[in-house]
């Protein structure tokens, strides 16, 4: 009898159990009945179901992450490019979400992953790549958010929060030839550098030689002109001191001359007997009376 | 490193599993000791006895809860939101009624990546960034996103891009300043990735506050790298040749200033020597004509012949008695006193006084 009752008891306590479930915060429950859908439960807390005919099934109702493979698309400029991204993602009906995935997350973002490539397709190719490196990244995915959350919606019940570009990359095969670009440009770069460095450096030589140069000239002009006042105060000088008697300063001059040209003792000097200077020379006679 | 990274311990969603398991284990071992202990009472009396100390243990050991400092713990009720506590001892329904997750939200998270991008010139730029974070609000934390720090690091990774993929790649690697301080162009920049990143995360709920983004490092790729550098030794090198011009030049204006002063000085001594002369000559001009004015011809005579006297003491000296058909061997070595070997009758020339002798004799010999 009371092994009985005990056994009552625990199954009545098994059943009760089984008659509640709880949705946690951030939660939504479907209730299955033979794996139909009866209804969704969203509120938090304790609920109450048919024992062991119903079962309960939690989904999170939290913002969900998918992380896109990078897929290769080509710009309105036909240049090629490797775009990563994410998608941010919510149950947003959980009775038609379980009908097109069976609640599963996996599943959800395989289905989801081509909504988004192609919404993301039509923005990449209607832009340029400058456009889709230096757009604005809100407007940019803007679109891509719209379009793939109206068909999420209908299809699979999930609202699509965001999507990103984490990344634009040139795929394998053209980042070879980008490298080899940015590597020709540095390359110019440090040449024209080196150029403007020899430049610059040849300039401040041929200041430096102007300057030098503009010295040195003023510097003879103003000697010249120092050495011509000389001549000129000497002139003045010489010129005031023989005008006194030009015809004096003219013998003068001329004895001094005849002393420098021919006083040095170098050659022979040939002399008449009867020159002025002989007159005395044989003859001790008094000169003649001149005048 | 560790103290702050993200999924330590606190966020374990296994946590308050793991926790509730141990108690289980706890249990269990009581349990065993238990029935061991009143096993011997036998029957349904001594099941319900178990069963009884089973639940009080369980009510003890899950009544309560100890939240450690720089954590809240947020209470929930059957899976709905009761209420936050802070740091310290509380008591609570027991489980399954109230379970407590304890988030920590005066810790500083931070999370580092490195992503490679394009520039707006198309140029590909690798960049170390760094962010920092806070959890402002823990409900919103855990009942919002899932995941919310690798939502941080996916959506710094969008943000980054996003801002640096508006640069172009000159701008963002002389940004980077001389690596002591960050320039204020990098500044704006890490800013500007911290808004765009805030912005994304409210638009999330997630109940994160970004406090700080900062770029570790901005550099080109390795494959590329070289060519960069070279971009910077030629910085280098030109500043070297213009350094090395100027080493080169700086004595050229000193040099020349020097000239200039010699060149003065010179002429400065011409000058005065050319004035000292003309007045000593012009001087002893006035000398001599106040003496010629007092005697003329006597002075003139005077000074004639000394003049002579001075010119044909120093030369060699011919008298020509002829009429200037015949010419007169005469020897020319006064000036080093050879004797003339080859003419008859001549001794010395040295002295001015025989040879004029000896010229006068020869002179009138023919």
């Amino acid at each position: 009898m009371k092994t009985t009752a005990a056994i009552i008891i625990v199954l009545a306590l098994l059943l009760g159990f089984n008659s509640l479930y709880t949705v946690g915060e951030g939660q939504s429950a479907l209730v299955l009945q033979f794996g139909k859908i009866l209804r969704t439960d969203k509120q938090p807390g304790l609920h109450v179901k048919v024992p062991l005919l119903q079962q309960a099934l939690t989904l999170d109702d939290r913002i969900l992450s998918f992380d896109g493979q990078p897929e290769r698309y080509a710009t309105s400029d036909k240049q090629s490019v490797n775009v990563d991204f994410y998608v941010k993602w919510r149950i947003a009906n959980p009775a038609d979400y379980y009908r097109a995935t069976g609640g599963d997350e996996l599943q959800a973002g395989q289905r989801l992953s081509p909504i988004i490539s192609n919404a993301l397709r039509g923005i990449v190719d209607t832009r340029s790549l400058q456009q889709l490196i230096a757009g604005n990244p809100g407007d940019l995915t803007a679109g891509t958010v719209q379009q793939s959350n109206e068909q999420a919606q209908k299809t699979l019940g999930i609202s699509v929060v965001d999507v990103r570009i984490t990344g634009i990359e040139f795929p394998d095969d053209i980042k070879a030839a980008v490298y080899k670009r940015m590597q020709t440009e540095r390359q110019q770069q440090a040449a024209a550098i080196r150029a403007d460095g020899k430049q610059e450096a040849e300039a401040i030589k041929a200041d430096a030689d102007r300057q030098a140069q503009v010295i040195r000239a003023n510097a003879e002009s103003d000697a010249d002109k120092a050495k011509g006042e000389g001549d000129a105060q000497a002139a003045q000088i010489y010129a005031q001191a023989y005008a006194q008697d030009p015809d004096f300063f003219a013998f003068y001059r001329s004895l001094d001359a005849y002393k420098k040209a021919f006083g040095d003792g170098k050659g022979t000097i040939i002399l008449k007997p009867d020159s002025e200077f002989l007159r005395y020379f044989g003859n001790p006679a008094p000169a003649p009376a001149r005048h | 490193m560790a103290w702050n990274e993200p999924g330590n311990g606190q966020r374990d969603p296994w946590n308050k599993n793991k926790r509730s398991a141990g108690g289980k284990s706890g249990l269990e071992a009581t349990l065993k000791d238990l029935s061991k202990r009143f096993g011997k009472l036998g029957g349904p009396g001594g099941l319900f006895t178990i069963v009884g100390v089973f639940i009080l243990a369980w009510l003890l050991m899950t009544s309560y809860t100890v939240i450690g400092p720089g954590q809240v713990g947020v209470v929930q009720r059957f899976g709905a939101y009761a209420r936050t506590v802070g740091p310290g001892f509380h008591l609570k329904l027991p489980l399954p009624v109230e379970t407590v997750q304890p988030v920590a939200t005066s810790r500083v998270r931070a999370m580092s990546d490195q992503i490679r991008m394009l520039t707006r010139d198309e140029d590909i730029v690798a960049v170390d960034f760094n962010v920092q974070y806070q959890v402002t609000d823990p409900q919103k934390y855990l009942f919002n996103a899932r995941d919310p720090d690798g939502t941080l690091n996916e959506a710094a990774q969008a943000a980054v891009s996003a801002v640096i993929g508006a640069q172009q790649m000159d701008d963002i690697l002389t940004s980077q300043g001389d690596g002591n301080a960050p320039a204020p162009a990098l500044t704006a920049l890490q800013q500007q990735v911290r808004d765009q990143l805030q912005h994304t995360l409210d638009a999330y709920d997630c109940g994160l506050r970004v406090t700080d983004v900062s770029f570790q490092a901005i550099t080109p790729p390795q494959e590329v790298k070289d060519a960069f550098d070279d971009v910077n030794a030629a910085r280098q090198d030109r500043q070297g040749m213009i350094d090395q011009a100027h080493a080169n030049t700086s004595q050229e204006v000193p040099l020349a200033n020097g000239d200039a002063k010699r060149l003065a000085a010179e002429a400065d001594a011409y000058k005065s020597e050319r004035v000292a002369r003309a007045q000593g000559d012009a001087e002893r001009f006035n000398l001599i004509l106040k003496e010629y004015k007092a005697a003329p011809d006597v002075t003139r005579r005077r000074l004639w012949l000394e003049t002579m006297e001075d010119i044909l003491h120093a030369s060699n000296k011919v008298i020509d008695g002829s009429d200037g058909r015949s010419v007169i061997n005469i020897t020319n070595d006064h000036a080093d006193s050879q004797p003339a070997t080859n003419l008859p009758g001549v001794g010395t020339v040295a002295q001015p006084a025989n040879a004029l002798g000896d010229d006068a004799d020869k002179g009138k010999q023919p």
